[in-house]
């Protein structure tokens, strides 16, 4: 087994010079869902353990209809999932987190490891890009407002500097009218990472799309957003043949790889035909 | 079919004997087995896929603070072993044929020492050329697993009955294709774990959580070099088996050399890479070409495969399962002329060995599918096909397999009912499909020693409960339940009242152990012979005590009387004390046997197999993504012959599990290798089925009564999974016209078949 040292600060400063002081030996641990696996596979050999959980503060879910959704860093997908106000006012979280692993793993993984981690093959990432969320990432030196788009440099590489804990998303109120859906193709198993996670924001004015979000997991060494895609319909008619040209430039924007889940060509194909699909969803909602 | 008893126990809605233990966390599985002074043994394994070790070097291992031994091939008789074929080492000697083979091992006060010691562990290699495909294996040329082994071919079986030349010649269809399955992990939920100790007398008693107990008590001994009576085996609680912990594998030996050497136990206890490394060894490769010959009416009237099986570096039990993938499937058809011929090669991989199904899976795939494709090509309806081929009571396959109760064509009956085959066939909705397929299993199979028999002994103690003393062993299938149930029907007494014992090498008869679907009809029938004999034994001291004469007694819920005057019932206890408190008295207690009526095969591969043969229908509705490929399966449906029910909730359970793991093998798992190093051997890139994987499943069993089986009972474990993938690819075909010829049918296979169907228009 791997041998570190384990602390629990009680407060997010100490937290932070505990962080500052071991830089790149200490790891932060929130649910322990993904850190756990990586420490038993070997993969990190931190020398320091910091857990977040005896931090208060930072296991909010608030709705504000002034200002939109502030979620702290260690609240569960359990808890995203089941909050009435997530479900009434951002069905697509809870639609996302609703399909995260299963209930065992979703009761303990929280949404600010899940985003630290950095993982693309994860889904709250998506939707949240797809919804223009918004991270807040602490320090010593205050605190940072990093757009979650730009949050994700590469694979399990994320935004955050040395010193820096994530601490809270928020995600501010869908405007009027917004439509949206969420794919997660699970070939496999249901308990399988998506080989395809497509999330998707939308607004019409008469039959033109006035605007989008478009992101994907899975399909790139980043959770990513896809803008090319987006500009084939931002502002235009929303047709077939529309969606068919947006769903081919997302294809052509992905950047995937083979793996246990398919190959890096399946997957290619496959985010145009969900994108497609994504998109017909969103303007015809079955429920 | 004889008319079934009516029972009081049996097949009634019983509670698992072990259950308690198991929900509540009480049972003790080899995690849980701590000995004073214990300690842990870790392995080091084989970084390449075929070397030459040259030199090792333990020294600085040896000089680790808590350390107290590390053992390599110079610590042990260096004398092959093996189920069938004696070629494996408990520790490498000379060269290593797979990534992960045991080279040496260091056992330490814990875990983090004993690692840290096998880092220093200093070895010299050479790396030789290494074969890892079959085909490439039989060539001239190729690198040799074995030196002593011509192109790599481990066995060969050539069968011809009949002829066949003459039948397909008489063929009006000839239907040919070839097929590959995949090999496939058990996962089960406990890996393979043992703690093994030896006593300065020359003893080693080893906690093992195997699923047969006296063939690794023989194993272990061939491979130490010591009497069988020198080694002693205690089952702990079994995490699940499914034929992976039927001791092909090294676990157990090298705590074994490990604790003699430190004088102290080790416990081993393989992680779960190590598992998917060189732990339960997966499910044979196979590669098999079908031809099959039809009458235009659809009647089979020729059979030919060519079947080439993977071994990987060293023989486990896949001899056996190559022979089965052969010849097997002979007993669930009538017809007489058939010819095969197969080839057992070795590869520098895992070796390849016992999964729930025994080759049967793989052969069903490629043979279920080839008469599916006859029955389209017929236009006949793929179930007018089952039912007009379909082995009936009496049937004498090919291969002598002689056939007594056999309810295949009720099963196929059920199955089309719980369907509504013929009414969906008729209303075919685009984009899904209906399959289904036919599977015939044993009920015990003789192979090892000419013997496929069973024993148990049963003792009353004075407060009237029974014990059963068995060496069979649970593996977490349910058999202890079923054990118990036909005691407690034999004697006449409460389910509640009867136990069984932990299976213990020193302190039952032999047993073979679970496999081969064997327990229910082979071990039930010794616990039933057994309970009888008490019986006897019982109503002889109450014939005293009631003044009457035995044959007039009947026992019923614990109490025994002279029929007809039930209220002058003794207890079971009454009887027990009387028999044993008095001047001369003596316990109640006997054994009881059973072999069963079958005949080894000879050199020709001709003989009876089995006392029994169980058998099965299933049917799948999917639907097909044609633009994702994706295969949803709507609705499952699986029919099965297992004679009487004895525990009905054990049942269900086995034909459910065995349904997921057939779903698994055909839609989702697979291990990849590159240059023989396994990628995914973990879960979160291995991926077996989970309970929301599974499709609505509806389930029935056959009105069946095997006269030579307990109650009429009969085996079931392997059934529900032999042909669930040919029925999956049989559903895939009706619903979208394409036929997947490999395993795993994952989407992308799925939708570039598609795509090359529509090319061809």
């Amino acid at each position: 087994m791997v041998k570190f040292d384990y602390l629990e600060p009680e407060t997010l400063e100490e937290a932070c010079a505990f962080l500052e002081r071991d830089g790149d030996n200490a790891k932060l641990i929130a649910g322990g869902t993904a850190l756990l696996i990586w420490l038993r596979m070997k993969l990190l050999h931190p020398r320091l353990v910091i857990s977040l959980a005896k931090i208060p503060g930072l296991d909010y879910i608030r709705f504000d209809p002034n200002d939109g959704l502030r979620i702290g860093a260690m609240v569960s997908h359990r808890e995203i999932e089941r909050n009435p106000r997530v479900r009434e006012h951002y069905p697509l979280l809870h639609e996302t987190f609703r399909k995260v692993a299963q209930p065992r793993i979703r009761n303990m993984a929280t949404l600010g490891g899940n985003l630290c981690q950095g993982d693309p093959l994860t889904d709250p990432g998506a939707s949240l890009i797809a919804l223009d969320a918004e991270v807040t990432l602490s320090s010593s030196k205050g605190n940072r407002v990093v757009p979650l788009e730009r949050f994700f440099i590469d694979y399990y590489q994320t935004d955050l500097h040395p010193g820096e804990i994530l601490t809270e998303i928020y995600v501010p109120l869908p405007p009027v009218g917004s439509r949206w859906s969420h794919i997660k193709f699970l070939p496999r198993s249901q308990e399988d990472f998506a080989t395809v996670g497509v999330a998707l924001t939308l607004r019409l004015q008469e039959e033109s799309c006035e605007d989008l979000r478009l992101a994907l997991n899975s399909v790139a060494p980043t959770i990513l957003r896809a803008r090319r895609a987006e500009e084939i319909l931002r502002g235009n008619p929303v047709t077939d043949g529309s969606i068919r040209d947006m769903a081919q430039i997302a294809s052509e924007e992905v950047d995937p790889i083979d793996d246990n889940r398919g190959s890096a060509e399946y997957k290619r194909e496959m985010v145009k035909v969900l994108v497609r699909r994504a998109a017909q969803a969103a303007l015809h909602p079955t429920v | 079919m004889a008319k079934a008893e009516s029972f009081s126990v049996i097949g009634r809605p019983i509670r698992r004997v072990e259950g308690y233990e198991k929900v509540t966390g009480e049972a003790a599985y080899i995690a849980d087995i701590v000995l004073p002074k214990m300690l842990i043994g870790r392995i080091l394994r084989s970084p390449f896929p075929h070397a030459k070790i040259l030199r090792i070097d333990t020294s600085k291992a040896e000089r680790v603070r808590g350390v107290r031994s590390v053992v390599t091939a110079e610590d042990t008789i260096k004398k092959p072993w093996g189920a069938f074929f004696a070629d494996q080492y408990p520790l490498s000697v000379g060269k290593v044929r797979y990534v992960g083979e045991e080279v040496a091992a260091v056992a330490a006060v814990d875990r983090d020492v004993a690692e840290e010691a096998l880092e220093l562990i200093d070895i010299e290699w050479e790396e030789l050329p290494a074969v890892f495909d079959v085909e490439e294996a039989m060539k001239e040329g190729a690198p040799l697993v074995h030196e002593d082994k011509e192109r790599n071919i481990a066995m060969t079986i050539d069968v011809e009955r009949g002829n066949v030349e003459l039948a397909f010649a008489e063929s009006d269809l000839i239907v040919e294709d070839t097929f590959e399955s995949t090999p496939q992990w058990h996962c089960a939920i406990e890996t393979i774990g043992s703690v093994a100790e030896y006593s300065p007398n020359g003893k080693y008693t080893i906690y093992m959580n195997t699923q047969t107990l006296f063939n690794a008590r023989y194993r272990v001994a061939a491979a130490l070099g010591v009497r069988e009576t020198d080694v002693r085996i205690i089952q702990s609680a079994v995490g699940g088996g499914f034929g992976g912990k039927s001791c092909d594998d090294n676990n157990a030996l090298v705590a074994a050399i490990l604790a003699r050497k430190a004088a102290r136990p080790v416990k081993i206890v393989n992680t779960r890479e190590e598992e998917f490394l060189a732990g339960s060894r997966p499910r044979v490769f196979m590669k098999i070409s079908v031809k099959m010959g039809f009458k235009k009416d659809g009647r089979i009237r020729a059979k030919q495969t060519r079947v080439i099986a993977d071994n990987g570096a060293y023989s486990a039990k896949a001899p056996a399962i190559t022979g089965v993938a052969s010849l097997r499937h002979d007993t669930c058809y009538k017809y007489s002329d058939v010819k095969t011929q197969a080839y057992l090669v070795y590869t520098n991989k895992i070796p390849t060995g016992a999964f729930r199904g025994f080759g049967n899976p793989s052969a069903e795939w490629a043979v279920e599918q080839t008469i599916d494709k006859a029955a389209h090509e017929l236009g006949i309806d793929p179930l007018e096909i089952a039912r007009m081929n379909a082995a009936e009571p009496g049937y004498v396959s090919p291969h002598g397999n002689r056939v007594i109760s056999c309810e295949l064509k009720q099963c196929i009956e059920l199955a089309a009912t719980m369907m509504d085959w013929k009414n969906k066939r008729a209303n075919k909705k685009p984009n899904t499909g209906l399959g289904l397929a036919c599977t015939v299993h044993v009920s015990g199979k003789r192979h090892f020693g000419d013997y496929d028999g069973s024993s148990a002994t049963i003792k009353i103690n004075e407060d009237g409960k029974a014990l059963i003393l068995s060496g069979e062993g649970e593996a977490g299938q349910g058999c202890y339940t079923t054990m118990c149930a036909i005691a407690a029907e034999e004697l006449g007494i409460p389910i509640e009242d009867v136990e069984i014992s932990r299976a213990d090498t020193d302190l039952t008869t032999f047993c073979l152990g679970a496999f081969a679907s064997r327990l229910t009809y082979i071990s039930g029938n010794a616990v039933r012979d057994a309970a009888s004999n008490v019986k006897r034994q019982l109503f002889e001291q109450a014939a005293e005590m009631l003044e009457a004469n035995p044959e007039d007694l009947v026992s019923r819920d614990g109490r025994i009387f002279v029929k007809g005057a039930e209220h002058k019932a003794l207890t079971v206890a009454d009887v027990a004390r009387a028999r044993l408190f008095r001047n001369g008295g003596a316990p109640i207690v006997a054994s009881g046997k059973f072999d069963a009526d079958s005949v080894l095969q000879d050199s020709t591969r001709y003989g009876n197999e089995s006392g029994a043969y169980n058998y099965g229908c299933q049917a799948a509705e999917v639907d097909v993504d044609r633009e994702t490929g994706q295969v949803k399966i709507l609705e499952y449906v699986c029919a099965s012959d297992c004679g009487t029910v004895i525990y009905p909730i054990g049942a269900e359970g086995q034909v459910e599990g065995a349904v997921a793991q057939g779903i698994g093998y055909a839609l989702i798992e697979g291990l990849k290798m590159e240059d023989g190093r396994p990628l995914n051997p973990n879960f979160s890139d291995y991926r077996i089925p989970s309970m929301r994987d599974m499709p609505p499943l509806e389930h029935a069993f056959a009105k069946s009564y095997e006269p030579t089986g307990p109650f009429g009972a009969k085996g079931l474990g392997e059934l529900g999974m032999d042909p669930t993938a040919a029925v999956i690819g049989n559903a895939i075909f009706d619903a979208v016209g394409v036929r997947i010829k490999t395993l795993p049918i994952t989407p992308e296979k799925v939708l570039k078949a598609l795509k090359e169907k529509q090319k061809e228009r």
